[in-house]
């Protein structure tokens, strides 16, 4: 869906942002995208749909090369959700703001009230429909720059830092949605510093300091390797932490997916199962 | 209005002799050139004046960005260039760009003194030649904050056209309206942001003194006298033209 062949970036006669970055992402893809403040993930991800263009190297969405193509072609495949809903909110109604991208689009009315009426449904504000979204809470506003993208159905979506200052059940059910999206088969993409939700609810993690890539692959692997995490200025995860000091202090090494609260007994059950019944024998 | 134009009251801290300036004196240059760019409408003087200004931003190491403002208002300046010969008529094509390059050499000379002045130097002298304090930091403010401004329009300006906006699609009335889902979460955004400023500010016991000292004081210099008395003889020298020669 999206091919990212040696990208390289800078903003005007700036230094380079984007350092030969090769990237693929396919159907059905999640994944987050990872690294210290100034690594370049918002400069890389305003390339997914065209805001900006590659100095050097190419960029093909859908099998188009981004720098020929205008943005709103592009952006009807590759839906960008921004970190402040504030800095998109505009209209006098909560329908008029979700509608926006659809007449922008182009969609017959028809298709605008169904899609409306769904979208509303699924994300819970059908009861806001005709509150002005300005003087909504904060949480209430990110759903609504969510639905306004996600309301043209884009194969792609990318969040920049969704769980930014929010709680617990918000960021529970973000995760959820996320893997719903996922498994109607969109590639969902996602900005963040937030390991704790990486490694609850996505399944590969890309590593970007300083412009490049420093590695691409199961958030299992790479929230465990505490070297590389210390490289990207990012904490390991808190049951990553727990099975590291189980393995230095009890010498307990766990196998298998153990980031995930569930996957973390599991493994310990196997463990024990397999020492103890050792012991015994 | 690309947003490159806003760069022009952009400050950067750098040591030549028109950042070292006293703001008081250095800001007779903009009021100068502003008093003879509206009087006269001959392109050659205007010309002049923008030669000193190139002068000027050469000499402050900023000439790169005086030249990225005034490509950044070019758009504006052709507009008002069209308007003034459609309404003035072809024959008249002289004055209509007279007037367009008026803006162009205001841009320049006001730009120069945003570059090169410090906002605290600006409130500081603000407050020294009789202003009270709370209003040259609200002036202060508003400088300091227009790079704010700008990274913040680019960001809307970058989420809208993510939702399929075309800024440059239909007709004039329609571009126009084009622009309300970028101005609106604009001015929205900044007003919030000036109350959550206020906010922080009184929270850390703003305006509880009501005699206030400064770390630094501004002094004028024989240089700055200097300077003051080339912009005032500038000024004598060209009303002795007009008088003369009626440029």
């Amino acid at each position: 869906m999206i091919k990212v062949k040696d990208l390289w970036f800078r903003y005007e006669e700036g230094p380079w942002v984007l350092k030969g970055i090769n990237l693929e992402i396919y159907e059905g893809d999640l994944l987050a995208i990872m690294g210290p403040n100034g690594a370049g993930k918002t400069t890389l991800i305003k390339h997914f749909n065209g805001l900006l263009k590659p100095v050097k190297g190419l960029v093909e969405v859908m099998g188009m090369d981004t720098r020929k193509v205008s943005v709103s072609k592009l952006a009807r495949y590759v839906g960008l959700v921004f970190q402040n809903p504030d800095h998109q909110i505009f209209a006098e109604t909560v329908e008029e703001e979700v509608a926006f991208a659809l007449k922008n689009f182009k969609f017959s009315a028809d298709e605008v009230k169904n899609r409306l009426n769904k979208i509303l449904k699924e994300m819970g504000l059908e009861k806001y429909r005709r509150r002005v979204p300005f003087n909504l809470s904060g949480g209430e506003k990110r759903r609504v720059a969510m639905a306004s993208v996600l309301v043209y159905d884009p194969v792609v979506v990318v969040f920049d830092e969704p769980t930014l200052g929010q709680d617990l059940k918000q960021k529970e059910r973000l995760g959820k949605f996320l893997w719903r999206l996922n498994d109607e088969g969109k590639a969902i993409v996602v900005v963040t510093h937030d390991v704790e939700f990486v490694a609850d609810y996505i399944d590969e993690v890309v590593l970007l300091s300083d412009g490049k890539i420093v590695a691409r692959g199961r958030a299992q692997e790479i929230l465990t390797d505490r070297d590389l995490l210390k490289k990207v200025r990012l904490l390991p995860p808190q049951l990553a932490e727990t099975a590291f000091l189980l393995e230095r202090t009890l010498n307990l090494k766990l196998e298998g997916n153990f980031l995930r609260i569930d996957g973390f007994v599991d493994c310990l059950r196997r463990w024990l199962n397999e020492n103890i019944d050792a012991k015994r024998s | 209005m690309r947003i490159s134009m806003l760069r022009g009251l952009e400050y950067k801290y750098m040591n030549t002799f028109m950042h070292r300036m006293d703001p008081r004196a250095k800001v007779f240059y903009p009021i100068v050139c502003m008093v003879i760019t509206l009087l006269t409408v001959n392109v050659l003087t205007l010309t002049l004046i923008l030669s000193t200004a190139i002068l000027l931003a050469f000499a402050a190491k900023t000439l790169r960005r005086l030249l990225e403002t005034l490509r950044g208002l070019f758009l504006l300046t052709m507009m008002i260039f069209l308007l003034n010969l459609i309404f003035m008529g072809v024959e008249r094509c002289a004055i209509a760009f007279a007037y367009a390059f008026r803006l162009v050499v205001l841009g320049a000379t006001f730009s120069i003194f945003f570059m090169t002045t410090s906002p605290e130097d600006m409130a500081l002298a603000m407050v020294k030649v009789g202003i009270p304090y709370e209003y040259a930091l609200a002036f202060m403010s508003s400088i300091r904050f227009v790079p704010t401004l700008a990274r913040d329009l680019q960001t809307i300006i970058d989420a809208q056209r993510s939702r399929g906006l075309e800024l440059d699609s239909g007709g004039i009335i329609q571009r126009a309206k084009n622009f309300l889902p970028i101005l609106i979460p604009l001015m929205v955004f900044e007003i919030r942001r000036s109350y959550r400023i206020a906010e922080a500010m009184e929270s850390r016991a703003f305006g509880s003194v009501r005699k206030r000292t400064y770390v630094h004081e501004l002094r004028l210099r024989f240089s700055d006298y200097v300077f003051i008395m080339s912009c005032v003889i500038g000024l004598v020298l060209y009303l002795f033209a007009r008088t003369i020669w009626g440029v």
